[in-house]
Formats: structure tokens, sequence, C-alpha cells
């Protein structure tokens, strides 16, 4: 579990080495956790399977982009359990994407993180 | 060269927007499919889109489908960027009208390859498209000569569309590009000019025998 929730480096080779670009990525993907775990446990209170599948769909594709697979995999989880339409735990798996989320803006925002990408950003 | 992007996550729309502006093409970003169906529907709409298929309100399959049943002349080459990555998906994508299809999280230089893909293959319809009009203009002034044409047994007269009966070299001439210069065959210089021509010469004699 003390594996780091955000691999950058996998973020980078996609973005082709562009630290800037990273930069302002993980910045959008953090700002909008707040909204997706809000969306989230709206979607899961009104039981509106459509909208808990597609939120966790475009997660899916972000989370991706940025390496940070144990969102990612949360993420497929859940939609993969609304697709079936099986009486799963979907509250729990719910749950477990949103510890993810919290884990990836715990990571972005350590100070000490961010000064990496910055500082080898400056390049 | 303009490139429509439709995706409602904005860490995929910025990155789309960055790595195709660094490419030098002219980007439009759209959040969602009735955004897009609006700037597509445009005279200057891109003719280049990608789009995302998962998005709230109207999404990427139904958009592809919409822009299919346009009745422009010349339809936007459609991509998807999906995470959508089953092969039935793929399958469903370009039977909906899309022309290409990349799944999320893609390569940024796949996706580079296949937009110059997209731009040559609308290059090729352009020019297609170009040399059709020529031809069909220059069918136009091509007149047409085809067809029953209704000819006197007699004087050789043709009956045009118009119920008139011409002199069958004003028909021809007026039904394509050929033109007639007048001569005399020798059948029937024989048969029409030599006799005409000795009763010339027969009148002349008598009128001599006469005068003198």
């Amino acid at each position: 579990m003390d594996e780091r929730p955000v691999d950058l480096e996998v973020a980078l080779r996609w973005l082709g080495g562009d630290r800037h670009l990273l930069l302002e990525l993980v910045d959008l993907f953090v700002e909008d956790i707040p909204k997706r775990v809000i969306g989230l446990r709206e979607a899961s209170t009104t039981l509106d399977v459509h909208e808990i599948e597609r939120l966790a769909h475009s997660l899916k594709g972000s989370a991706a982009i940025l390496g940070a697979t144990g969102v990612q995999a949360a993420a497929l989880t859940l939609e993969e359990a609304m697709r079936a339409r099986q009486g799963v735990d979907a509250a729990g798996r719910l749950a477990d994407l949103a510890r993810e989320l919290e884990r990836v803006a715990a990571y972005l925002a350590d100070p000490s993180v961010r000064a990496q990408l910055t500082r080898e950003g400056a390049r | 060269m303009k490139i429509l992007i439709v995706d409602d996550e904005p860490i995929v729309r910025r990155l789309l927007e960055t790595s195709l502006a660094d490419w030098g093409y002219e980007v439009l970003p759209a959040s969602g499919g009735e955004e897009a169906w609006a700037i597509l529907q445009r005279d200057d709409a891109p003719s280049l889109a990608i789009l995302d298929w998962t998005m709230p309100g109207l999404d990427g399959l139904a958009l592809c489908r919409r822009v299919r049943g346009l009745s422009k002349p010349r339809k936007p080459y459609l991509i998807f960027v999906t995470a959508k990555a089953r092969t039935q998906d793929i399958v469903t994508g370009l039977e909906a009208g899309a022309d290409d299809y990349i799944v999320k999280p893609f390569n940024r230089e796949e996706l580079r390859a296949r937009v110059r893909v997209g731009f040559r293959m609308l290059e090729l319809q352009a020019i297609l498209a170009d040399r059709v009009r020529d031809l069909e203009e220059a069918l136009a002034r091509v007149k047409q000569l085809q067809g029953l044409l209704p000819i006197c047994s007699y004087c050789k007269k043709v009956r045009d569309d118009r119920n008139y009966w011409q002199q069958v070299e004003t028909y021809i001439e007026g039904h394509s590009d050929a033109q007639f210069t007048h001569g005399i065959c020798p059948e029937c210089r024989e048969k029409y000019v030599e006799p005409e021509l000795e009763r010339l010469r027969q009148n002349r004699r008598t009128s001599e025998e006469d005068g003198g």
C-alpha cells in the first residue's frame, strides 16, 4: 500500500517528457477531485446507475493519462459493476474510488512532489 | 488547418489542445456534444473533429450519427478518442460513421500520425470533388448527339425536338461541336453539276446562233 498513487514517470512518457504540461494537467485533475467525489456521491444517493458508470468511465480516462493507476483500477471496477447491473456493493466500490482519489490529491499536493515537478520543469 | 476537439474531461481537452497546437493546428475546443454540434453546422466548421464518446447530454456516438446525416457536400473527418476499448465499442463507433478510432490513454505520436492521415484523406476527397465538378462542367458543354433521329426520306431534313424540320447540317451543328464545310462529291458532280453546265453551254450556243 506504500506504493505511490501516481506514477508521474508513466504520465511523462505519455506527454513526451513535457513537464510543464504535466504540471498543468496535474493541477486540472486536483482541482476537479472534490467535484468528482460530490458527483459520484450524488449519483449513488439517487441510484443513478448510468450516471455513476459515466462518471467512473470519464475518471478512468483522465487517471490513465496521469498514471494514477489506483484510481484507474477503482474506476474501472465501479464502471464494470454498474454496467453489469449486478447487485454489487456499489457504496463500497464508490468508497474505494473516493479513497483512491483522496490519496492522489494528497500526493499531488505534497510540496516535495510539486517542487520536483517545477524544478525539473525549469530546465 | 482547423480541428474541433470535443471532450468533457478538462485534462484530456487540455492535452489534446496543447499537442495539436504544438503541431501547428488551429484548435477549437468544445466541452460537450451540443456545443460541438452547433460548431459543426457552421459554414466555417473545422474539417476534422476529435470526439470523446462518453459525455453528459449528447454523447460522441449520437453526435457522430448526427454529423453523418448532415446535408453538407463535404462532411468532417471524425476521429474517436475514447477510453471505450472493447472491440465491440470500436466496431460500433466506426459503424456510426467515425473515420478513425483511438483508445485512451493515447500515444501522442500515434495521434499526430492519424490526424495527418485524416487531412490526407480530406485533401484526396477535395481533389476528387474538383475533378468530378470539372467533368460535369465539360459534360454540360458537350452537346448530345444520340438517339433516334426522324429524317425525311426525300430531302434528308431532320425533325428537331421542337418539331421543326431542319437541314441535316444545321441539326448536327446544333447538337454537337462538329461543323460543315461544303463541297461536291464526284458522283453528284456527274449527276447534277455536269448536266447543269451542259445546259448553260447549250443556252449560250442557242443565244449566239440567234444573235448571229
